[in-house]
């Protein structure tokens, strides 16, 4: 963390919404952005993993980053699935809407405020500070051991 | 050894070289014999081509140089330029020492050992200048030992061949990522002539790393280019046909052929669902060469199991040599196939056990001649395919495994106690080595003992769906049979649907598919909340898929039957009920990520025909599940404790009006538990009876027989529990208040608190003290049976009021403590003395001392010496031979039978037929009289 604070190079996040608020992971740890396949759910397993999705053969676990950060999800609403890279294997991130890549400079970047919700702190690296908003950049590690917890 | 030190890179060459040095001198001999074979004169060459690059990579010069010009003698042999006679036989083995002798040093020291052998490379020059000498007319004095000049002139001459390195198709990999290739190809060819030498590490740095993408084998030698003869092209195209292609891009290649064989299977879908036919023939076109692709990528993924087998020579030779031992290695089987990730599984495994061989099994060469065997011993390997999966067997001439050293050494270790270890099979006793914390080295050599033992053995060999066997004979030898699945990537499995959901039951872990009806005779029995099924006489526990996974019931009302999935889990069997069955189908196994990885009831996902993501259960994860919800008996039930000779099952139940307290009875007892309506339930006088299977039953209420009759029968609720007891091929039921549960225990039934008729004892089960119903002392109080069972009655009374110096005296040799409780009580009830053995051992020893008995009931299935052996002591054994000998046992075949009346039994009796034997008794005690 602390290197990345000090690194003032120019870094590309692949952006999404959550409710009101701006989130973001490190592209280059993104394979890409899909419209919902079908789920198999999996009975007894973590309320926040959907399900397995079969992505061109390959079998992706999708968590529900609502339900990781403690928020309401509707069945109904609509998302996206960002799926990401990790160490053993694809994981889906269920999102509300999706936004642009944007490259921004790590001398906007921040250490986590205190302030934040509890809930979504442990998954954060830091923030963005951007024009009239804030850019959450997600820790993939966290979110992909929270089974770990 | 410095084996370890050796960078691994060296390691192979060793172990390649070594195996190429056993195929040059293997082919030599054999060419002295038939000098023309072509083939096996291409073998020799690749042989010693394979060890120069090696030699080249790793700047072993010497070496080098000596196979370099023995492969231009080969070369020149090859296109028929030169003859192979003695001479080059002789010189050719004798550059095979020389290579030996390289590899020796390089092992030892990780460098090359002095010594340049010139004179060896001068003669090796000689061969080949002589046959320059007679083609290119040059004189053979100018250049005897200068090869550059030599080989320059004729780089003149000739055309040079270029290595072309073809576009790598994937990404390098670096030199210690040794993934070895799937494709066994022809060695890296690197050129011949001195001036490009520079040119030979960096292929053979390229042989190391594994590029993909074909090196074009050059034709080495300069000196016959020109008239390059025909049989050297075909060598050419052989090793041009065959491609090094890494182990990623193959499962890659899988991987698409996955998704080809999905989207094949959606266009199949719609095509059928379309009346074009355009489009039909299409889609079946797709769909054949869709199958064939498969089939193809999967056998470019099976490797012979020689790439494996071939390394054991070494270890063995070296092993052997290093313990003063010689063994003969013989290994068969070499071209059998298996996939590539399963060799390398079964690698570590293999080495451990061939280890384990030469080191315990094979003896010393003084210790075989005194046991009249060959001073070399033979350890054979042997892999075939049998049943869809490869066998391989490891058999050993050496001593064998002393199964009471097996048995000692575990009970000295803790690991099983000394009266199960009496108990065990021959069988049992040699999985004993299986058991963690087990090695059966007398000490731990660093051969076979680096602190691993059979049991990881076992584990890897189990974790790739395979299973070990062991037998030995002492003095003869020991087999181990290794089982292991083609492919791990693809499994047959059986799809189940529960809930709205399929999942995938690997088919290993299947053992068959019953049905349960709701009612009548094929139904799952209920042991407070715990449900049972009845297999073909075995009580197995029965668990629903749906309550496990916790999804919705089946619904309907027409669910008169149930389907239930009986598996095998570590050799526990349980059922596993589904809503529906459907096919077998193959599956590749997918591995979950580590969100799910906590679920124990999952094995992995697999991706079904329809495009959709399927579970595949945890047979053992869900037995687990079982495990705690009938088993609250934790220590006491381990499997252990099932096993052990000593163990009773009892059914545990309360009866009404007493309720805080506990009853029980042996559950083999029990033929099977019921549940009747009291409506149902009619009297004969004051006999209840209910129409159970065709005709009418008798109940006995537990609580009135036990004098407990406060509770009216018009009081009692309207479902009544009943085990039901066979007798004399007519049924009895029990009515009891609730059937609790079935529990394990080795304790002796403590008799002294029998305060009343029909109680047998006390039994202390699970921290409680339940009383042991006398279900027979019932039945006679009852008049249950009958006149018959009157006079017995009598007859008893009589033999109860003589002395007891004027009794009988009977022997009883019956291991299980319960039964032999129980048949004391029942021949002192007529009225006999009685002496109790707890082993057929156990009786001789008695009888030896007390000849003067007048019966012998004894058990069959008994430690130390069953019933038959002691029938057989008893009649050969002079004082003794004439007492009657009275068998009980639940053995009661005809087989059984005539057995035991050959063995000497006067009778054969089934066990807790009470009127039976005591009729028998009285009948063999009064003839004896």
């Amino acid at each position: 963390m602390e290197r990345e604070v000090l690194n003032t190079d120019n870094v590309q996040y692949c952006t999404f919404q959550i409710g009101d608020d701006f989130f973001g992971v490190d592209v280059l740890k993104v394979q890409e952005v899909i419209k919902p396949l079908q789920l198999t759910e999996i009975p007894k397993s973590d309320d926040v993993v959907c399900g397995l999705m079969n992505l061109r053969g390959n079998i992706v676990t999708q968590i529900s980053l609502r339900k990781l950060f403690g928020l309401k999800e509707d069945n109904d609403q609509e998302h996206m699935n960002v799926i990401v890279n990790t160490s053993d294997g694809l994981l889906s991130l269920k999102v509300d809407e999706i936004d642009d890549v944007q490259s921004l400079n790590m001398s906007s970047f921040e250490k986590t405020p205190d302030t934040l919700d509890s809930n979504i702190k442990k998954y954060v690296k830091g923030i963005h500070k951007l024009d009239g908003r804030l850019l959450v950049v997600l820790d993939l590690e966290e979110i992909e051991g929270f089974a770990g917890e | 050894m410095g084996q370890e030190k050796l960078s691994p890179i060296v390691q192979e060459f060793i172990l390649e070289s070594s195996e190429n040095v056993q195929i040059i001198s293997t082919r030599l001999t054999a060419l002295e014999k038939d000098p023309g074979n072509k083939d096996m004169i291409n073998e020799l060459y690749r042989a010693v081509h394979t060890i120069k690059g090696g030699a080249g990579f790793l700047k072993l010069k010497n070496l080098e140089k000596l196979t370099h010009n023995l492969e231009n003698v080969l070369d020149l042999i090859r296109a028929d330029k030169l003859s192979l006679d003695a001479n080059f036989i002789d010189l050719a083995l004798e550059s095979v020492d020389a290579i030996q002798f390289f590899v020796n040093g390089v092992e030892q020291t990780g460098e090359e050992p002095e010594g340049s052998f010139d004179d060896l490379v001068k003669r090796l020059l000689a061969l080949i200048e002589g046959d320059v000498t007679q083609n290119e007319n040059i004189s053979p004095d100018s250049h005897l030992l200068d090869t550059s000049s030599e080989l320059a002139k004729a780089l003149e001459n000739s055309k040079i061949p270029e290595v072309k390195i073809p576009e790598p198709v994937l990404e390098q990999k670096p030199v210690e990522n040794l993934v070895p290739p799937v494709a066994v190809a022809s060695p890296v060819t690197e050129n011949v002539v001195p001036i490009q030498k520079e040119e030979a590490p960096k292929a053979a740095v390229i042989h190391q790393g594994n590029i993909p993408g074909e090196i074009p084998s050059e034709n080495p030698t300069p000196a016959p280019v020109k008239k390059a003869p025909s049989s050297a092209k075909q060598e050419n195209s052989i090793t041009d046909s065959v491609v090094r292609v890494n182990v990623s891009l193959l499962d890659k290649i899988m991987n698409v052929v996955g998704e080809l064989v999905l989207t094949r299977n959606q266009i199949l879908q719609f095509a059928s669902s379309d009346d074009s036919s355009e489009l039909q023939r299409l889609s079946n076109q797709l769909n054949t060469i869709t199958t064939e692709l498969q089939e193809d990528v999967m056998t470019t993924r099976m490797q012979p199991i020689g790439t494996v087998l071939t390394r054991f020579e070494r270890i063995v030779r070296d092993m052997a040599r290093d313990l003063g031992k010689n063994i003969d290695l013989k290994i068969e089987g070499k071209s059998t196939e298996l996939d590539k990730t399963l060799l390398e599984a079964i690698k570590d495994p293999l080495t451990h056990m061939i280890r384990n061989s030469v080191d315990h099994g094979i003896e010393m060469p003084d210790v075989r001649a005194t046991a009249n065997k060959p001073e070399v011993g033979t350890l054979s390997i042997n892999a075939y395919h049998e049943g869809g999966q490869v066998t391989i067997e490891i058999a050993d001439d050496g001593g064998g495994i002393s199964k009471e050293k097996l048995k000692e050494k575990a009970v000295a270790k803790g690991l099983i106690t000394a009266e199960k270890a009496a108990n065990l099979s021959e069988k049992e006793t040699l999985n004993l080595i299986f058991l963690p914390g087990f090695s059966t080295a007398q000490k731990v050599t660093n051969i076979s003992g680096r602190g691993v033992g059979m049991d990881v053995v076992r584990n890897n060999i189990e974790k790739i769906g395979g299973k070990i066997e062991i037998t030995s004979a002492e003095g003869v030898g020991t087999t181990f049979k290794l089982k292991i699945p083609l492919t791990l990537a693809i499994i047959p499995a059986l799809i189940v649907h529960s809930g709205a959901s399929s999942f995938a039951i690997p088919q290993i872990n299947l053992l068959e598919l019953v049905r349960a009806e709701n009612s009548g005779e094929n139904q799952i029995e209920v042991i407070n909340g715990a449900e049972f099924f009845r297999l073909r006489g075995d009580l197995i526990p029965i668990i629903s898929l749906n309550k496990v996974l916790s999804l919705p019931e089946r619904e309907g009302s027409d669910l008169d039957s149930q389907n239930i999935v009986v598996l095998n889990s570590d050799g526990r069997v349980y059922g596993l009920v589904v809503d529906e069955i459907s096919d077998t189908v193959e599956i590749v196994v997918k591995p979950l990520t580590k969100q799910l990885k906590n679920l124990q009831y999952y094995a992995g996902a697999t991706i079904m025909g329809d495009g959709l993501v399927s579970l595949i259960l945890d047979v053992n994860g869900i037995a687990n599940f079982i495990q705690l919800n009938v088993d609250s008996r934790r220590e006491e039930d381990s499997l252990e404790l099932l096993n052990s000779k000593d163990n009773q099952e009892m059914l545990l139940f309360k009866i009404f009006d007493r309720p805080n307290d506990l009853y029980t009875v042996p559950l083999v007892l029990v033929n099977r538990l019921e549940e009747f309506e009291r409506d149902k339930v009619e009297f004969t006088g004051d006999q209840a009876v209910i129409h159970y299977r065709g005709s009418a039953m008798p109940l006995y209420f537990i609580h009135k027989e036990l004098g407990y009759a406060k509770s009216g029968f018009e009081e009692l609720p309207q479902v009544l529990p009943v085990f039901v007891l066979a007798l004399r091929g007519t049924y009895v039921g029990f009515v009891v208040e609730s059937i609790l549960d079935v529990a394990n225990t080795t304790e002796e039934i403590n008799d002294s608190v029998s305060d009343r008729d029909g109680v047998l004892g006390t039994l202390f089960i699970r921290e409680k003290t339940a009383s042991v119903i006398d279900v027979f002392k019932m039945l006679e109080k009852t008049n249950f049976g009958g006149p018959d069972f009157k006079r017995t009655m009598e007859f008893e009374q009589q033999q109860a009021d003589k002395k007891p110096e004027e009794k009988r005296r009977i022997l009883i040799a019956e291991d299980s403590p319960m039964f032999r409780k129980m048949a004391v009580k029942l021949i002192q009830e007529l009225g006999y003395q009685t002496y109790e053995a707890i082993d057929g051992q156990d009786a001789a020893n008695f009888l030896a001392k007390n000849p003067h008995m007048d019966l012998i009931v004894s058990d069959i299935e008994m430690p130390h010496m069953n019933g038959w052996e002691l029938a057989k002591h008893v009649r050969n054994s002079d004082k003794i031979k004439n007492i009657p000998m009275i068998a009980l046992t639940t053995r009661y075949s005809k087989d059984d039978i005539e057995k035991g009346r050959q063995a000497g039994f006067n009778y054969y009796l089934e066990k807790f037929n009470k009127e039976d034997i005591q009729e028998a008794i009285s009948k063999v005690v009064q003839i004896a009289g």
